[in-house]
């Protein structure tokens, strides 16, 4: 009886567990019958719908900071550091000229990053518009090629036929004449598919388009540390649009909490 | 599309004001933009010491955030906007964003970050 009774008293105990000091002392009783040691939630710990706004908004807060001052003490500045050491590198070992505002190219050209805003959450995104504009030519490229090996095939067709024509038999010429007209009509299907296809795909591109890779306005050879400078601080610009994104999300809390006092 | 979505779909520039090598590394990334559109000619500015007067530099953060419309994140020097601190502690509009970014002789100094000072201001510091 009495250890139904003290297993009883122990599932009652057990509905809310957490590790945490026992503090209370029917509990000790408890536990020192019934030989079995078990860890009661605090009581003084509130559950979650317990929790003041402020504080949920606070512990939010909290949150972001943490977020925001990994990036900015970490790859933020790193990235920045590293960014103008290989710049220096670059200038170091290329004597004759520097890299700097004698070099800007100020002829119109458009700006390869661009940014679109969340017109519901206010969110910055960043957008390569030349990674963008890149990958398209390349599949443009990459159907003309394909179009052009569909064109050899045809013209490797036209050609067996017409051989198979002028070298066979009159006995033959019937069944040759059949083969090129399913020859013909094989054609003509494929040339319906491509054409069908070359209308779905986007309208190719312009030759004079405005966007360029920036390093390109620093000469054709350029040194690799410039590159690697270049690689740094496309990581920092990235970075900065996400440090914009955490502060306008910060300064938003902030401005509820301090409403939520007054 | 209502007006305030049009604006906003304008905004889609990073415009710079920094030292030499820190335009040079942002134009390295891609932000820069030259056009022949009056008052658009270039979306940077290039503060050389000892060249470039305080008044330029005001005039430059006036155009970018107050007179172009397409202008979506204006990236400043910290040592740069401590010489206007005034305009950029008053400059409260949400577009386009201000970020004060480090320069080669300035690193990133958190005790001049103004976010983590109004954090500080609210927990009391």
């Amino acid at each position: 009886m009495t250890s139904t009774k003290q297993l009883e008293k122990i599932v009652d105990a057990l509905e809310d567990i957490s590790i945490n000091i026992n503090t209370n002392p029917d509990l000790k009783q408890l536990e020192s019958d019934s030989h079995i040691q078990y860890i009661p939630k605090n009581p003084q710990l509130k559950s979650d719908s317990d929790i003041s706004p402020i504080d949920l908004k606070t512990i939010e807060l909290l949150d972001l900071i943490e977020q925001y001052e990994k990036l900015v003490n970490d790859q933020y500045r790193l990235n920045y550091i590293n960014g103008f050491l290989n710049l220096s590198r670059a200038n170091y070992n290329y004597t004759s000229r520097r890299f700097g505002s004698n070099s800007f190219d100020y002829r119109p050209y458009d700006a390869c990053k661009e940014i679109t805003i969340n017109d519901n959450t206010g969110e910055i995104n960043l957008i390569n518009k030349l990674a963008i504009h890149q990958s398209k030519l390349s599949q443009q490229k990459k159907n003309k090629h394909e179009k052009k090996e569909n064109d050899d095939e045809y013209e490797i067709i036209d050609v067996i036929s017409e051989k198979g024509i002028s070298s066979s038999s009159s006995s033959t010429k019937d069944s040759i004449s059949i083969s090129t007209r399913s020859l013909k009509n094989r054609k003509e299907n494929l040339s319906e598919k491509l054409s069908s296809t070359i209308t779905v795909e986007e309208d190719p591109l312009p030759s004079n388009s405005r966007l360029q890779d920036p390093i390109n306005q620093f000469g054709g050879l350029v040194p690799y540390q410039l590159r690697q400078s270049q690689g740094y601080f496309n990581k920092a610009l990235t970075d900065s649009v996400d440090i914009i994104n955490l502060r306008s999300r910060i300064n938003g809390l902030i401005n509820e909490i301090e409403k939520l006092k007054t | 599309m209502s007006s305030s979505t049009e604006t906003m779909s304008k905004r889609s520039l990073i415009a710079t004001i920094a030292d030499e090598d820190s335009v040079t590394g942002l134009l390295l990334a891609g932000v820069g933009q030259v056009s022949n559109e009056p008052g658009k000619e270039s979306n940077f500015l290039t503060v050389i010491p000892e060249k470039t007067t305080v008044e330029q530099i005001e005039t430059a953060f006036d155009t970018f955030t107050s007179e172009r419309d397409d202008i979506a994140i204006l990236l400043i020097n910290q040592h740069l906007a401590d010489l206007i601190r005034y305009k950029v502690d008053n400059y409260t509009n949400a577009f386009p964003a201000i970020l004060e970014i480090p320069s080669k002789d300035h690193p990133y100094d958190p005790s001049k970050d103004s976010i983590l000072k109004k954090v500080r201001r609210l927990f009391g510091e």
